[in-house]
């Protein structure tokens, strides 16, 4: 049989959605259903005085208004909760309430409308009153650690949410002894997922008081964990499905409509759809923390970094969230390509009044390697080496200790830089001269990231998956993860996996519904884990039913167990080519004869593995006006194996078109008067068209790593987190403007273009 | 207040009673259970809702379903023919052009309308056609390959 790991198989699920099939949350329906919409503030700090519910709640088809002061009086055991919903091992201390009856940001929910239809709900939604009380409030991490300043959180003085510190060798002396030392301050903007796809969940409670939830979550057993935590239920009683998923990119990374959709379920005995708007999308869910980084960074004279002090201040939003995670990420991430001896980093994530900030494909990996990659470009300009060639020096490689984990195994970083730089014609380009007439400028750049596959590996913290692979009587195949598939082609990818382990052609397997009744424990789907971490499960579980399969099957045939092999769905005796069996046969004999079904278990143990990314970018800007024009952008990564390539290529030039909206478009603002988000919609926050970009190329390299299934490593998020300052470092190439503020607008450039005298004066 | 609608529907003859103010989206999904058409944005920006009217793109977000009266009303569901896909669904499921699939379906029907009028696209046709219809997984770059390999398929077709 021809494996089909490493081949480009249709995703098993396209045919649904071409054909407006495939069922998302909000297309399903209950009976006896209801529909609801929440009110959000206005006010970005207050105390709630007062909800007027009478008008909206006398609107046709209305059925409750629900309010924070209703609630609190009602139900005060209702527990504070994290909206990160962080698996048990970790602890969950929750700074955020249900409705809660202070308000720390605008939009922040503190009423919600139940009605028949959701047009009505939508409509009665905009009549409740509500008188507040106003504090003073703090719109920027400046203000909130001003002197003084008014405290968001009672545990959190000086606004704090999170404050990390990590510092490795003798920084004055490293900085004191370089041949270089540069120091910048950088700013990164608030980025939104900006999935298509808007929030809603889905919950029904039923005679037993057992909830069950659907929503396009990323971790089904982490919500459920979370849900029966505010609720004060066990786990049995909360049940989490996962419909389709219409993007999620760490959206759905935590809990988002889904406590309120259960909440308003009990209160109101009926299922309960609660729809986001586009709006509420933006202001209501995690955004990407935006920053300002002040870098030095010592180098030697063949611009190889010898020393970093970084100190990153990030906004956290009103809330916690995933900040403490995040600020981990960043904080590794200034020292995760490179070997540097010496580092000073200290990051600090603050409260503010505005909308919570937390998890979003890069999780903190973005905001420190545009500081760190841009810095290496003005370090390498100034001694007069090729950047490329600096980062060749001076990357980890096979056999440097990461992560607490040992040494690498697998490094494909090497070839992400030359094969990518072969590709691009990196040497060519770089060496020509820029024309000096003209308004457009071409130049190149590049930049590096190194990200892992899964949380794995350090101390504390739990990464787990498991699966199961069950057998049926006529050996087709049942796959149970909670491996959520995001629009990733996961699922497609697991069945391939599972087909070859198992030995059963790919139309032989199925995968089933992502439910936690039914599916094993996983903690989610993020930091780029989710084949890396259910394909070790999936394999691990094929491996452990075809065992079964063969020791039975060498019981009856009386056959060595070690002569009897399985492939493509047939028993085979080796060396006996007229003893072969169909698997459906000897499955069906089992159940029949014997009472016996074929069932794999499978979950992960501690393991992590290195993936390196590579990209190269060629922009034109026009200097009389600050565009910048993206003509060419290709992504070297190494995946490990891939298991498919057309699926792991596409989410490699996906991230990379979300990193060029980071790298020059997006910026969701907060209004510093009122604390209101002005662009929260798709008419304002500006996402990449199919006009902005080409067609980005990718490089797939495969360098397998042990631990691997198939040799695959994680793949979703390292083509995300070099492509700002990739384009950053064009722009440096094309027009000598150093950019250190995202995203690179016509009117920063345009400034910075002033600033080095190299603009077109008409 | 109700008002009846007569309209073709995916090629059916529908007759309904329609409230006024409602928008063709929330008609199609609610009342009609066409729930491929998705909603994105309700603000007509997005794409995602993106149906035929008369052959013509309309977001169905931005009209009402009383102003479908008398004519001929086009969604994902309708793409098919009898037991067989249409080539641009084929060439999106082929060319990997379908990641979460939420703008799928409105990129479909953009795209068909293209074809319509356009039967062989240059790739710079296909990108403005599409400029409206925003896809956060994909970057685009398979779905114009999509189009273009569907746009040499029907081309190429005897009759």
């Amino acid at each position: 049989m021809s494996p089909v790991v490493g081949q480009p198989v249709p995703r098993l699920e396209s045919e649904a959605k071409a054909t407006g099939r495939a069922r998302y949350t909000a297309d399903l329906s209950l009976p006896r259903m209801l529909h609801a919409r929440l009110v959000r503030s206005q006010h970005p700090h207050a105390n709630v005085l007062k909800v007027d519910s009478e008008v909206a709640a006398s609107q046709l088809g209305v059925r409750a208004v629900v309010t924070s002061v209703e609630l609190t009086s009602k139900y005060p055991l209702l527990h504070a909760f994290n909206s990160a919903a962080a698996h048990a091992v970790e602890g969950r201390s929750g700074d955020q309430k249900l409705f809660d009856t202070r308000v720390r940001y605008v939009g922040e929910p503190v009423a919600a409308v139940v009605a028949d239809t959701d047009a009505h709900a939508r409509r009665a939604a905009q009549l409740v009153e509500v008188e507040y009380q106003d504090l003073p409030a703090v719109l920027d991490t400046v203000a909130a650690c001003a002197e003084g300043a008014i405290q968001l959180h009672a545990g959190a003085p000086g606004n704090f949410a999170q404050h990390l510190v990590r510092r490795t060798g003798d920084i004055d002396a490293a900085l004191s002894s370089a041949a270089l030392v540069l120091e910048e301050q950088f700013v990164t903007p608030r980025q939104k997922q900006a999935q298509l796809e808007p929030t809603c969940a889905l919950a029904d409670v039923d005679a037993d008081g057992k909830i069950t939830v659907w929503s396009p979550n990323q971790a089904p057993h982490r919500i459920r964990e979370a849900l029966a935590d505010i609720f004060g239920i066990p786990l049995h009683k909360v049940r989490v499905i996962n419909p389709f998923i219409g993007g999620s990119f760490g959206k759905g990374d935590g809990l988002t409509a889904e406590p309120y959709a259960v909440l308003l379920a009990l209160l109101m005995h009926r299922p309960i759809k609660l729809q986001f708007s586009r709006y509420e999308d933006f202001v209501g869910t995690d955004a990407r923390h935006p920053t300002r980084t002040r870098l030095t960074a010592g180098f030697r004279a063949d611009a190889t970094l010898v020393a970093l002090r970084a100190h990153v201040i990030a906004d956290a939003g009103a809330y916690l969230g995933h900040s403490e995670g995040v600020a981990a990420v960043m904080i590794r991430q200034f020292l995760a390509p490179y070997r540097i001896d010496c580092a000073d980093l200290e990051a600090s994530v603050i409260y503010t009044n505005t909308p919570v900030t937390g998890s979003f494909r890069g999780y903190g990996g973005p905001q420190a390697c545009f500081p760190l990659e841009h810095m290496i470009d003005l370090g390498a300009a100034r001694l007069g080496v090729d950047p490329l060639e600096a980062r060749s020096r001076m990357r980890i490689r096979k056999g440097d200790a990461w992560r607490e984990l040992g040494p690498i195994a697998s490094d494909g970083f090497g070839t992400c830089l030359q094969g990518g730089a072969a590709a691009f014609d990196w040497n060519k380009k770089r060496a020509r001269t820029p024309a000096e007439t003209g308004p457009k400028r071409i130049g190149v750049g590049m930049a590096c990231a190194s990200w892992g596959s899964g949380v794995s590996g350090r101390p504390g913290v739990f990464d787990y998956s498991g699966a199961h692979v069950r057998l049926n009587a006529d050996g087709s195949v049942e796959v149970a993860t909670a491996g959520c598939d995001l629009g990733t082609g996961l699922r497609t990818t697991l069945a391939q996996i599972c087909a070859d382990a198992l030995g059963v052609p790919l139309d032989m397997v199925h995968m089933s519904e992502i439910d936690t009744d039914i599916t094993p424990y996983e903690i989610g789907a993020h930091a780029s884990r989710s084949l890396y971490r259910n394909g070790q499960a999936v394999q691990i579980a094929a491996a452990h039913a075809r065992r079964q399969v063969l020791e039975y099957a060498a019981s009856k045939f009386e056959v060595a167990f070690e002569d009897l092999d399985l492939t493509n769905g047939q028993i085979l005796v080796r060396g006996v080519p007229g003893r072969a069996s169909s698997l459906s046969e000897v499955t069906r004999r089992a159940l029949v004869e014997d009472h016996i079904e074929f069932y794999g278990h499978g979950g992960t143990r501690v393991a992590n593995a290195p993936t390196f990314v590579a990209q190269f970018a060629e922009v034109a800007v026009d200097s009389s006006t600050g565009q910048v024009t993206l003509l060419r952008l290709l992504t070297a990564q190494d995946v490990g194996r891939a298991i498919n390539p057309d699926i792991v290529a596409g989410q490699a030039q996906g991230a990379a078109h979300q990193g060029i909206g980071y790298a020059l478009y997006e910026d969701l603002q907060v209004d510093g008067e009122t604390g209101s988000v002005l662009n929260g919609l798709f008419m304002d926050y500006r996402v990449p068209t199919s006009m902005d970009a080409p067609t980005s190329e990718v490089i797939l390299v495969e360098e397998p790593d042990p631990s691997g299934p198939f040799g695959a490593k994680g793949a979703g998020e390292p083509g995300i987190i070099p492509t700002a300052p990739a384009i950053a470092n064009a722009i440096f190439h094309a027009t000598g403007a150093s950019m250190t503020q995202l995203p690179m607008t016509p009117e920063r450039v345009l400034a910075a273009l002033r600033a080095t005298g190299r603009e077109m004066v008409k | 207040m109700s008002l009846q609608l007569v309209a073709m529907i995916n090629g059916e003859r529908v007759v309904a009673s329609v409230v006024d103010d409602q928008l063709l989206c929330d008609f199609l999904r609610d009342e009609m259970e066409l729930l491929g058409t998705h909603v994105g944005c309700l603000e007509g920006v997005c794409g995602t809702c993106t149906v035929l009217v008369d052959g013509r793109q309309v977001r169905s977000c931005l009209v009402l379903a009383a102003q479908v009266d008398g004519c001929s009303v086009l969604t994902v569901e309708g793409l098919a023919g009898r037991g067989s896909l249409h080539p641009l669904q084929r060439a999106f499921i082929e060319s990997g052009a379908i990641q979460c699939g939420f703008c799928t379906s409105g990129m479909l029907m953009a795209s068909k309308a293209l074809l319509d009028e356009y039967p062989v696209p240059t790739e710079q046709q296909i990108r403005e056609a599409l400029a409206g219809n925003l896809c956060r997984c994909t970057g685009y770059g398979k779905v114009v390959d999509a189009v273009l390999s569907a746009a040499t398929k029907i081309e190429s077709k005897p009759g």
